[in-house]
């Protein structure tokens, strides 16, 4: 019975079924991971680069997701917003713990993946996914970089000074154009 | 050098690009600074979109796996949000008991009555309201115009003072608007007199006497309004 219920997802707005995980409802966390698997998924695996790492860092953050719902707050950003945080998170962490190696070598990667296509495992392509690729597309070669090296490769500011030869200041201030380019770019083409 | 200037970790904290002590001195800092958990807030559709442009359909396995994670794990106790605020309430307005809401001014069920509404308002925001590291929210209702204070783990004043709450008009001007003490459990559900619409900023300051007029002790905490 609780396979149908999810297979329908009656389970209404993300922030109810998040309030349902907190009073113990592992139903509604079903629904929640079948709403927001793949993009849960797909961002590990981007951040980390292995099925079985991304796996790994999805399933910490979805337990996270039932421990802390009761805490989640509203008043900071979505329950989508908050549990691909959460996501975001685990597999920054892991790959902070990876070796200057690896991260040179997804630096590399990055290059080769602004080609036209590095899609191919990607199922659907969202009518969203290709407005953050239009908002991506406006800006300067600088801030995307900023974006994929803070948010896809999990580098601290620090680090990408330091990896970029620049100031922390620098990167900081370029960190922050991009957001807020990005922001404005989102708004634009909503 | 280290700059720890808590704003400027904003974007940082955004895109999850700071190390855990500089994410751990942001997140005290946007506790209780409204301005940065509104900035924040608006700035949170641009990491969500990065992750929702990465969307990968997962291996079927992964779902079995989430749910197998999380059978028999213990939850978390929730910070007060609305239902538990309203549940706090609900046990003042008990101990007290309903009868005695005809009694004097300072008795806590008409204070309950009347901080209700604005806790339940469709509109009503929950602000963190930081009194010694309890989770004591202000909460604000811009359609009522009128505000209250809630709370269920607020630490009894020190040196038998009174927690009292200041509106701060837009020229900085300090006007008393409630004074409280928590019952013996902690509970605090206290309408705050004056309008929303005057404040810049709320503050509370314990004060050694009931009754002040004017701050005698510096904050110790402070909600900005956002304009």
């Amino acid at each position: 019975m609780r396979q149908e219920r999810a297979a329908q997802d009656d389970g209404g707005p993300d922030d109810d079924l998040v309030e349902r995980v907190a009073a113990g409802d592992d139903a509604a966390l079903q629904l929640l991971y079948r709403r927001l698997g793949p993009p849960a998924y797909g961002l590990a695996l981007r951040v980390l680069r292995d099925e079985h790492l991304a796996q790994d860092a999805v399933q910490e953050a979805f337990l996270q997701v039932w421990r802390d719902a009761g805490r989640f707050d509203p008043g900071l950003s979505s329950a989508r917003g908050w549990v691909l945080t959460l996501v975001h998170r685990r597999a920054v962490d892991r790959v902070r713990r990876e070796d200057l190696q690896r991260r040179k070598a997804g630096l590399l990667a990055l290059h080769r993946e602004e080609g036209p296509d590095h899609v191919a495992e990607v199922v659907q392509i969202r009518s969203e996914q290709r407005a953050v690729r239009a908002a991506m597309a406006h800006l300067t070669t600088i801030q995307r970089q900023a974006l994929e090296m803070a948010y896809f490769q999990g580098m601290t500011q620090a680090q990408i000074a330091a990896e970029l030869d620049i100031p922390l200041g620098t990167a900081k201030t370029r960190i922050r154009d991009a957001v807020i380019a990005m922001r404005q770019r989102l708004e634009v083409d909503r | 050098m280290n700059d720890t200037s808590p704003h400027d970790l904003l974007f940082g904290y955004v895109l999850d690009a700071l190390d855990p002590a500089e994410t751990e001195l942001f997140e005290r800092h946007l506790a209780s600074c409204e301005s940065c958990r509104a900035e924040v807030a608006m700035l949170s559709i641009v990491p969500q979109a990065l992750a929702s442009s990465a969307a990968v359909e997962p291996p079927p396995e992964l779902e079995a796996a989430v749910m197998r994670g999380v059978r028999g794990v213990d939850q978390a106790r929730p910070r007060p949000r609305r239902w538990a605020l309203a549940a706090a309430a609900a046990v003042v307005l008990f101990a007290v008991g309903i009868g005695v809401g005809m009694a004097l001014r300072p008795d806590p069920s008409t204070q309950l009555a009347e901080a209700m509404p604005v806790v339940m308002a469709p509109d009503a925001q929950f602000m963190p309201l930081d009194i010694q590291g309890s989770q004591t929210r202000l909460v604000v209702s811009h359609e009522m115009d009128a505000a209250a204070v809630v709370g269920d783990d607020v630490p009894m004043p020190a040196d038998d003072g009174v927690y009292q709450v200041w509106l701060v008009d837009a020229d900085g001007t300090m006007s008393p608007v409630g004074e409280f003490q928590p019952t013996s459990s902690g509970n605090v559900a206290m309408p705050l007199e004056g309008q929303v619409s005057d404040a810049s900023a709320y503050m509370v300051t314990i004060e050694p006497e009931p009754g002040a007029v004017h701050p005698s002790m510096p904050p110790i905490a402070e909600v900005e309004m956002a304009r």
